[in-house]
């Protein structure tokens, strides 16, 4: 296991593990797709088809957030 | 007995503020401090600049959020305007409300602007009570982002 911070909160993962798994995991617990969700990595905004080219090391800092909006139509 | 959430006088009139800045186009912004009680008022832009929509911009969210977290603080509310109708959840707010464990405000500015907060968690509305405060000059943080 390694230990990274996700949302500002320590955190621990196997290693091994992708930014991608991580937030696939994420995003299956909440039930939305992958197009509502935010990444960034150790401050910076991750594009979603990169997602998996980053595998976590120990101290990394992920953020991840839900699109917030809504509108009249 | 609704959930109330609790703010300042002052930081309602921030949220209306940046509301009337902002039309005829959506405005949008957070709210945090603690558990329905807010400390902070946000501005952020609305990446879809619409008078029907809003996104808040994903950098300012997470600009915020990264502040929000590094004070020890939480979320507490997610506001939006709508600028020429009521201050209540349009469907779409409630199927884009991602966040069941925050208030939603909305101001409406079709007359004299009105706020009003609502919990929306699977698909229901909840209205909540929103208790304005006489207090301080806000700390809104719109400079820092």
């Amino acid at each position: 296991m390694i230990e990274i911070a996700v949302n500002s909160k320590p955190r621990e993962v196997e290693e091994g593990t992708t930014l991608a798994a991580l937030v696939a995991k994420y995003l299956e617990e909440v039930r939305l797709g992958p197009e509502m969700v935010t990444v960034a990595l150790n401050g910076t905004v991750i594009p979603r088809d990169e997602l998996a080219a980053h595998r976590l090391v120990p101290g990394d800092q992920v953020e991840y957030l839900l699109f917030m909006g809504g509108g009249v139509r | 007995m609704p959930e109330r959430l609790e703010l300042s006088a002052a930081h309602l009139a921030e949220i209306i503020a940046h509301c009337r800045r902002e039309a005829p186009n959506e405005a949008c912004g957070l709210v945090s401090g603690s558990p329905g009680r807010a400390s902070r008022v946000w501005t952020t832009r609305n990446r879809l600049a619409s008078p029907t929509a809003y996104l808040i911009d994903p950098e300012d969210q997470l600009a915020v959020m990264r502040q929000v977290w590094a004070a020890g603080e939480e979320l507490v509310a997610i506001f939006h305007s709508h600028p020429a109708t009521p201050a209540y959840p349009s469907s779409r707010d409630v199927a884009e409300a991602y966040y069941p464990e925050v208030f939603y405000v909305i101001v409406s500015l079709r007359e004299e602007p009105e706020a009003r907060a609502y919990r929306i968690a699977g698909g229901r509305i909840e209205p909540a009570e929103l208790v304005v405060r006489p207090g301080p000059e806000p700390t809104t943080e719109e400079e820092q982002l």
